[in-house]
């Protein structure tokens, strides 16, 4: 699916651009999209360097172990496949409270690491397991508690209550994780097959 | 007080003073994270970059403005809303463009405004994060992946607009 999308992306993309007579924008965005991708990857290279290293401290204190003790009864609900005490559990609940509190380059990271010991969980098959599916759904919805880089942006453009709407967004995105796990319910009962 | 700028001085301090009296050889630690934070970025690259050609691309042609100012859906739907909500899912650089936009042709506290800033705030770029999290550890069949990603996207629009309009009522 990514694949199709991919190809049409192009194949629209470049069609349109000949019907629009934008020609130029095309070579424009050809010769310029692989350096912004580049550059975007260096200046998250930096952030994701610091905030993995700042996570192995956290964790060999055992600070992610306790937390993700705390926080047991949540991951349990959410991601009902994994077993108990796994180290899992530590990254789940340490990319969640990254995403409440909007640090999205710090929940990366974390997320990632949550992948690496799902796929050991599924004897490292290069099919998605069923708690990474949940793990991907729930960080594309987000849950948000404080939108800082919003409301900064609302404040460069004139906004007269810039903080207007948080309470708003929380609402929002908390609602959108709850149908984002109740999606989840869903697609993994009507697709139970393909999970043997 | 900018609250939010406490965060994370105040996590680091925390963990710096709890190492300390743990022991642990915080040092050695960090480098060990940064090593595997520099392995992430590394495995990364190659799907980012896939992605923000091809969006970029798309984003050039002028397909999606098109398509909003050709379809008539004026009466229905804002074009330059519409055009945010399909640029949302696929490309962050493309959705925050047009959110600039938005801001700067309708202003940040306008209807449209609050609407653009709620969906920002309260979804992420679905099929970065899809190609991200696989790519970073190799996982090659994704099942329901983006069509569940998706649809939860169509309903975070729609939850939104409630949630705004139920505000504005008050």
């Amino acid at each position: 699916m990514v694949n199709k999308i991919w190809l049409l992306l192009f194949i629209i993309g470049i069609f349109f651009a000949l019907h629009n007579n934008r020609i130029v924008e095309i070579n424009n965005a050809l010769l310029e999209a692989p350096q912004d991708a580049v550059k975007l990857i260096i200046s998250l290279t930096g952030l994701y360097i610091f905030w993995s290293g700042i996570l192995q401290i956290a964790k060999d204190c055992g600070l992610i172990e306790k937390f993700a003790k705390k926080i047991y009864f949540i991951t349990k609900l959410i991601y009902p496949e994994l077993p108990k005490d796994h180290a899992v559990h530590g990254y789940l609940a340490s990319n969640m409270a990254a995403n409440m509190l909007g640090l999205g380059s710090v929940a990366t990271p974390l997320g990632i690491k949550a992948m690496e010991e799902m796929k050991k969980l599924n004897q490292n098959k290069d099919s998605a397991s069923r708690s990474m599916l949940t793990l991907i759904l729930i960080n594309s919805s987000c849950l948000t508690l404080l939108p800082t880089t919003i409301i900064s942006l609302r404040k460069v453009y004139g906004s007269n209550e810039p903080t207007k709407v948080i309470p708003l967004i929380i609402i929002t995105s908390f609602l959108s994780t709850l149908t984002a796990i109740l999606i989840d319910r869903l697609f993994y009962f009507l697709n139970k097959k393909k999970f043997k | 007080m900018n609250f939010s700028a406490y965060i994370i001085p105040v996590i680091i301090i925390f963990l710096m003073i709890y190492a300390y009296y743990k022991k642990i050889n915080a040092y050695e630690s960090f480098i060990k994270g940064a090593k595997e934070g520099l392995k992430y970025s590394f495995e990364i690259l190659p799907y980012v970059a896939s992605m923000i050609i091809a969006t970029s691309v798309f984003r050039s042609s002028l397909f999606v403005e098109t398509i909003t100012k050709h379809l008539n859906l004026a009466r229905l739907i804002n074009p330059d809303i519409l055009t945010f909500m399909i640029f949302k899912p696929i490309s962050g650089m493309a959705s925050l463009a047009v959110l600039k936009e938005i801001y700067q042709n309708y202003g940040p506290d306008s209807f449209l405004g609050l609407y653009a800033s709620v969906i920002q705030g309260s979804s992420d770029t679905t099929l970065y994060i899809i190609t991200v999290y696989f790519g970073a550890i190799g996982i090659k069949e994704i099942k329901y992946a983006i069509k569940a990603g998706l649809l939860n996207d169509i309903i975070n629009f729609i939850l939104g607009f409630l949630i705004l309009w139920l505000f504005l009522l008050r």
